[in-house]
C-alpha cells in the first residue's frame, strides 16, 4: 500500500471517533476505552493523563495502529485503520508513526546507531543514508559520542534517547510515547520531557501517556481519562 | 531481506555460547545424516566406480546371478562370445572362468580362488610386478612345460610365492581326489591386483585352456564374458542383442548391474533410512526448541518490531530464518565431522569377513553432500515453523501491555 500524499499532509493527523475498545477474560468483559473522539494535528505535544488501567496506552494502541477498536472508527494519515490489511496497517506505522516505549525495548545485540537504524532497514533506505540519518539522530538527541556503544552500556536516560531517535528514522508524522519517563529519574525525566517537546518543531504530532504531571504540564494539551472515557 | 538476514544473524549472537552449542549439537546429528547418506548408497556407487575403472561396457553371466556369484557357468560361453564380438562396436570380449582350486608351493597346499582368461593384455586384472601372460594362450600350454600365472600379492606376501616360482595348481586338495582331474605346473610371471579380492584372499590367474585342464572339464564353459565397448551408444543395443540371442544369460550393462547389486543391498538403505530418520527428527526438535526457547525470551521485542512496522509475515520469515541459519551454520562441522567418522566406520565394516578389498561402504560423493545439506537446511527451516507461527500470531498491543507488567 502506498500513503496518498495528499491525504498524508492534512492538519490531522490521528483521529478517534467514537471509540470502544473491549477485551474478553474469562472473568468477564473488560471495557479498556468507551466512546473516545479527539482529533491530533501537527506539531501538537498532547499528554494523556489518568489512573492506571484508565486506558491511556489502549488509546495510544489504537492511534498508532497496533490494535483495532471494537467500535468507532480511527483515521491515521487519511487511512480507517480498520479498513487496512495487516501489511499496509504495518507499512503505514513504518512510514508514519514513531513508537516510545517505557521499557525502550532497545535490541542487546545492535549498537545504538544500529538500533536507531532499524526502521530505516526494514523501509529500505540505502546504507550510506541510513548511517548518516542514524548519527544525525544520535546527534540531536546528544548521543553521538555514543553510537557504538550496546544498549547494556548506556544509562537509563540514554537508552530511552536511543529510542526517540529510532522513534524518528523515517521522518513520522506522529510519535507516540507511553510512560516514557516511567522508568527514568526526575531529572532524566525532564531532559526526555524537553526533547519529546522539541520534535513539534519538525511538524511532527506527539502524544504522551504519562503518569509524571510535570511531563504533562509541559504539554499543549492534556487529555485526562477516566474509567475509558475523556474525563 | 537485508533487514532480516541483519536481525537473524544478530539475534543467533546474542547467545554466543548457546547458539555454539546447538550448532554443535546439530553437527553431530548432521554428521550422522551425511554417513548415513553416504552409507545408502555407498556399496552400489563404490561398486561402480570400480567398474566404470576396469573399462568393460557389458558382462554376461548366468541368468539371474551377479559375476563370481556362484558356480554356474554359462556353458558354451566361447561360441557366444565369439558371437558377441562380430557385434558393431565391440572392441574386445573376454570369456573368463573362475574357479576355486588348490595351489601347491614346496610342502604346503592352499586353497585359492583362480581365473582362466584368454591370454595376458584382457584387463581382468592389473599387472603389478614382473610380466602379464603371453597376448594369446588359446590352445593351453604343452604338458612338458610350467604355464604361466599370474597370483595376487596375497599369495605373495602369505605364502611368499615369487615370481619365477614354480607352483602346482589342481582341482582337489589331496592326490588321492585328484585322480579325474590333472594337477598342472604353473611359473609365476607377475603379481597383479584382482580388484575384488577379499583381504586374505588368494588368486591366480592362468591360461583359460590350462585351468580347463586343471578342472577336467571340456573346453567351452565359461563364469563370465566381458566386453567393451567403443561406442556407450551401442551399449544398450548390444544388451538387447544378447538378452534376445541366449535366453540363459543376463548381459548386464554397468547400470543394470548396479541395479541388481542395489536390490540384494536394500537391509544397508532400510539401516540407513532409519539412522537418517532419526537424525533429522533430533535436528528438527532440537531447532524447533531453542528457537521457541528463544523466542518467549524475547516477545517484548517481537511486539516493538510489530509495531514499528514489520509485518506478520516479515516476522515470521525472521524466525523461521533462524532456525534456517541455525542448520546452515552446522553445516562445515557436519560435513567434516561426517567425513572424519564414515573413514573409521569404513575401516570397521571393511575388516568384517567376505568383504573386497576395492569396495568401500561410504562414498562421498557431490550427490550425498547436496542431499545432506539440502535435508538439513529443510530441518532447519521447518523446525522454525511452530515459533514462527508463534511470533507471527502475537498480538502488539497485548504484549506490549503484559510486558510493561511484567
Amino acid at each position: 500500500m502506498t500513503i496518498d500524499p495528499g491525504r498524508a499532509g492534512d492538519r490531522v493527523v490521528a483521529s478517534a471517533r467514537g471509540i470502544a475498545k473491549e477485551y474478553r477474560m474469562p472473568g468477564g468483559t473488560v471495557h479498556a476505552l468507551r466512546g473516545v473522539t479527539l482529533d491530533v494535528e501537527r506539531a501538537v505535544y498532547l499528554s494523556v493523563v489518568g489512573p492506571s488501567g484508565c486506558g491511556k496506552s489502549t488509546l495510544l494502541h489504537l492511534l498508532g495502529g497496533v490494535d483495532l477498536p471494537s467500535t468507532g472508527t480511527v483515521t491515521l494519515l487519511g487511512h480507517d485503520t480498520a479498513g487496512l490489511s495487516d501489511a499496509a496497517l504495518a507499512r503505514l506505522r513504518l512510514h508514519h508513526v514513531g513508537f516510545v516505549f517505557q521499557r525502550f525495548f532497545l535490541l542487546q545485540m545492535l549498537t545504538a546507531e544500529e538500533n536507531v537504524g532499524l526502521p530505516m532497514l526494514e523501509a529500505g533506505v540505502p546504507t550510506p543514508e541510513r548511517r548518516a540519518r542514524a548519527r544525525a539522530l544520535l546527534d540531536r538527541v546528544g548521543l553521538s559520542a555514543r553510537l557504538d556503544h550496546r544498549p547494556g552500556q548506556l544509562s537509563g536516560g540514554e537508552m530511552q534517547r536511543v529510542a526517540i531517535a529510532r522513534a524518528l528514522a523515517n521522518r513520522p508524522a506522529l510519535v507516540l510515547a507511553d510512560e516514557p519517563t516511567g522508568e527514568l529519574d526526575e531529572a532524566t525525566g525532564r531532559e526526555i520531557g524537553r526533547l519529546l517537546r522539541s520534535l513539534t518543531q519538525d511538524d511532527i504530532a506527539v502524544v504522551v501517556a504519562t503518569h509524571n504531571p510535570d511531563l504533562a504540564a509541559d504539554t499543549d494539551r492534556q487529555i485526562r481519562m477516566k474509567d475509558g472515557t475523556v474525563a | 531481506m537485508a533487514a532480516l538476514w541483519f536481525l537473524a544473524v544478530r539475534g543467533l549472537r546474542r547467545h554466543p555460547v548457546r547458539t555454539a552449542l546447538v550448532v554443535l549439537g546439530l553437527c553431530v546429528t548432521g554428521a550422522l545424516l551425511l554417513d548415513m547418506t553416504m552409507l545408502s548408497g555407498g556399496l552400489v556407487t563404490s561398486l561402480g566406480q570400480v567398474l566404470s575403472r576396469l573399462g568393460f561396457a557389458v558382462r554376461v553371466v548366468p541368468k539371474g546371478t551377479l559375476p563370481f556369484s556362484g558356480d554356474a557357468e554359462i556353458p558354451d560361453g566361447d561360441r557366444l562370445a565369439a558371437a558377441i564380438a562380430t557385434r558393431p562396436g565391440v572392441t574386445a570380449v573376454v570369456p573368463v572362468v573362475a574357479t576355486n582350486v588348490y595351489v601347491r608351493r614346496g610342502p604346503e597346499t592352499f586353497a585359492s580362488f583362480a581365473l582362466g582368461v584368454p591370454g595376458g593384455g584382457t584387463g581382468a586384472y592389473a599387472l603389478l610386478a614382473g610380466r602379464d601372460l603371453p597376448p594369446s594362450a588359446a590352445g593351453g600350454t604343452p604338458d612338458d612345460e610350467a604355464a604361466p600365472a599370474v597370483v595376487n600379492p596375497v599369495m605373495a606376501r602369505l605364502d611368499g610365492a615369487r615370481i619365477g616360482d614354480t607352483l602346482v595348481v589342481s582341482a582337489a586338495a589331496r592326490p588321492a581326489l585328484a585322480s579325474v582331474t590333472s594337477p598342472v605346473r604353473v611359473r609365476v610371471v607377475g603379481i597383479a591386483d584382482f580388484y575384488f579380492d577379499l583381504a586374505t584372499q588368494r588368486s591366480i590367474a592362468l591360461p583359460t585352456a590350462d585351468l580347463w585342464r586343471v578342472e577336467g572339464s571340456a573346453p567351452g564353459p565359461a563364469s563370465l564374458i566381458l566386453v567393451r565397448v567403443a561406442a556407450p551408444a551401442r551399449i544398450d543395443a548390444l544388451v538387447a542383442w544378447i538378452d534376445a540371442r541366449d535366453p540363459r544369460v543376463d548381459a548386464l550393462s554397468i547400470r543394470r548391474f548396479l541395479d541388481r547389486a542395489g536390490a540384494r543391498l536394500t537391509y544397508f538403505n532400510q539401516f540407513a533410512l532409519i539412522l537418517s530418520s532419526l537424525s533429522l527428527m533430533v535436528s528438527f526438535l532440537l531447532i524447533t526448541a531453542i528457537v521457541t526457547l528463544s523466542l518467549g525470551e524475547r516477545v517484548g521485542e517481537i511486539a516493538m518490531l510489530r509495531a514499528l512496522g514489520m509485518t506478520r509475515s516479515r516476522i515470521g520469515a525472521l524466525v523461521l530464518l533462524e532456525g534456517l541459519l541455525l542448520a546452515a551454520a552446522s553445516l562445515p562441522g557436519a560435513i567434516g565431522l561426517g567425513l572424519a567418522m564414515s573413514g573409521n566406520l569404513d575401516a570397521i565394516l571393511r575388516s568384517a569377513p567376505g568383504v573386497p578389498e576395492n569396495l568401500h561402504f561410504f562414498a562421498l560423493t557431490p550427490g550425498a553432500v547436496e542431499r545432506t545439506a539440502v535435508l538439513l537446511l529443510a530441518t532447519g527451516a521447518l523446525g522454525g515453523v511452530y515459533p514462527a507461527a508463534l511470533a507471527a500470531r502475537l498480538g502488539i498491543a497485548a504484549t506490549l501491555h503484559a510486558e510493561v507488567l511484567s
